[in-house]
């Protein structure tokens, strides 16, 4: 089932385009937004979100029109987002501000404090539910963000660099949960990691300057390395190579 | 998951109409989708199901612990609770502890300047003028980007964003009001009311959040504060006019008509802020 329907999508900052054209449908699964800084991953995030209103085109979310203010309602509920740079307040404990988050996602009330707890259990910060915001480093803050985007089991999860700040260890931990979300909701992660889409995503959408160039699984996009084998620019993994020659074609097309 | 129970298989499934396969197919489905449950007990709730039900259940209910078990009233989703309350309010970089320390050390020194430089008489009246800014302050802290570590977060969730704007705004007017009024009651006004600056400070409070409809919350409170200050204070200090007719009985008829204008109309601008301005 497609749960997100994005046409003609374009998103501008003043004059310059920083989405231009994009169509898409995802269904249930783990889906990678790959692509250099500037790209526009984190500009598609928030239009997924429904924060930033699109310039042209349309998105629809779980069969909600988000150009409605009812259908964003409801698509809000269902909805998980962690914003690349994760804003929280220094002086909540974990678990209150998951708990606000949840309260603010119309969760049934009865239904929040066990959902906190699960929540926060499964990013691991059990025993710093109690723990101030500011006390926490990076990593658990990260997951803390995670936690929060998580408690409402959303049919749909965004998660705009959720890798950021967390080490190795903490990495694969985090493919787990991926995994265990994704297969039975949507998950879009942004990345500009080859990495972590090689190993947790089950699609690849590649951006460059704000069009999307290049979909498909990440053995698709290994696949485009191969050619190249022999021209070590590309990096050391065949996935690296295809990620850089996507990048290097498309830059050429556009040139020529 | 992404497939619920449809509204007619649901109210087949209460009605018994529906077939014996499909009836399995919702069922399996309500074990692990507590929305689902919950909207058969609804649809249950609204039929003569309903009184069968209770009254079966009473009957069980006698025969167990004794004590019976009161139905858990269906809680509304948006049920107001006091905890709740606080941590909305709490959110708020305004209604924090140090924010309250500061509000309370302006308001001293607002007190001894007018004091200092008008004079005993005078200070009462002067300390009016000024009242209104504070609560526009307070609420300027309290809401939109740049102001509220969370805000874009906020704004992907449900929860309508003019509800906890106007939240906050209870809440700044709330400690604010009261620490003004004390000031001014201390000090003698030169005959006017000490509350007369409420009905002004409450439109200008208004027309700020409704102007952040159009732009951004913080930049709004700063053009009205500074149509206050131009209007009222310059006037009053630079040029020595006597501006305390903005308190008269005709100027308060003027301020309660901005205070209905601008919250009708801003209840009218209600989905302007749920999504990002521009
Ligand atoms: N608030 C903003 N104002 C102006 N330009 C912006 C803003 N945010 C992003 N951009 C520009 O839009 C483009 C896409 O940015 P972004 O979506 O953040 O990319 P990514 O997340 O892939 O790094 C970049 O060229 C960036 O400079
Ligand atoms: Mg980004
Ligand atoms: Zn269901």
């Amino acid at each position: 089932m497609v749960t997100v329907r994005v046409d003609g999508l374009r998103a501008r900052y003043g004059g310059k385009l920083a989405l231009d054209g994009i169509n898409l449908r995802m269904g249930a699964g783990i889906h990678g937004l790959l692509g250099p800084n500037g790209a526009g991953k984190t500009t598609l995030m928030r239009t997924l979100a429904t924060v930033a209103r699109p310039s042209e085109g349309s998105v629809e979310l779980l069969g909600h029109d988000t150009a409605q203010q009812d259908g964003r309602k409801r698509a809000r509920r269902r909805l998980g987002y962690l914003p690349q740079t994760f804003g929280y307040y220094p002086g909540f404990t974990v678990a209150e501000f998951v708990e606000y988050m949840a309260w603010l996602k119309e969760m049934p009330k009865d239904r929040v404090p066990e959902a906190v707890e699960r929540a926060i259990e499964r990013v691991g910060l059990v025993d710093r539910a109690g723990s101030k915001l500011k006390k926490l480093s990076g990593g658990m803050l990260r997951r803390a963000g995670i936690a929060q985007a998580i408690v409402n089991d959303p049919e749909l999860l965004l998660l705009d660099e959720p890798t950021a700040g967390l080490d190795p260890e903490q990495r694969v931990e985090f493919r787990g949960l991926l995994r265990d979300i994704g297969s039975t909701n949507t998950v879009v992660v942004s990345t500009h990691l080859v990495e972590d889409v090689a190993i947790a995503c089950d699609e690849v959408t590649l951006f460059d300057g704000g069009k999307l160039i290049f979909r498909g699984t990440p053995n698709e996009l290994a696949e485009l390395g191969t050619f190249g084998a022999d021209d070590a620019r590309g990096g050391d993994t065949t996935l690296e190579r295809g990620y850089t020659a996507a990048l290097r074609a498309y830059r050429e097309r556009a040139v020529a | 998951m992404d497939w619920h129970v449809p509204e007619r298989h649901l109210d087949a499934y209460v009605s018994g109409e529906i077939g014996d396969p499909q009836a399995w197919s919702v069922e399996s489905h309500l074990v692990e989708c507590a929305m689902c449950a919950d909207r058969v007990a609804q649809t249950v709730a609204n039929t003569e199901l309903a009184r069968r039900i209770e009254s079966v259940r009473e009957r069980v209910l006698s025969h167990t612990s004794g004590a019976a078990h009161p139905r858990t009233a269906p809680e509304s989703r948006t049920a107001i609770s006091w905890s709740r309350i606080r941590r909305l309010l709490a959110s708020a970089p305004a209604l924090r502890l140090p924010w309250l320390v500061a509000a309370v050390f302006v308001v001293a020194c607002a007190a001894a300047l007018s004091l200092l430089s008008s004079g005993p008489e005078q200070a009462g009246s002067v300390l009016l003028l000024n009242a209104p800014l504070l609560p526009l302050a307070g609420v300027a802290l309290s809401y939109g980007p740049g102001m509220d570590p969370a805000y874009e977060l906020t704004l992907t969730t449900p929860y309508s964003g003019l509800r906890l704007l106007l939240l906050r705004t209870i809440g700044v007017l709330a400690v604010t009001i009261p620490l003004l009024l004390g000031t001014s009651f201390v000090f003698p006004t030169g005959g006017i009311s000490a509350v007369a600056w409420l009905l002004p400070c409450l439109a200008l409070v208004l027309v700020t959040l409704l102007l952040g409809s159009w732009i951004e919350h913080r930049l709004a409170a700063v053009l009205v504060g500074a149509a206050w200050c131009s209007a009222v204070l310059m006037p009053r200090f630079l040029l020595v006019v006597d501006v305390s007719r903005v308190f008269d009985p005709l100027f308060q008829l003027i301020w309660g008509g901005v205070v209905v204008l601008s919250t009708v109309t801003l209840i009218g601008r209600r989905s302007a802020f749920d999504r990002m301005a521009g």
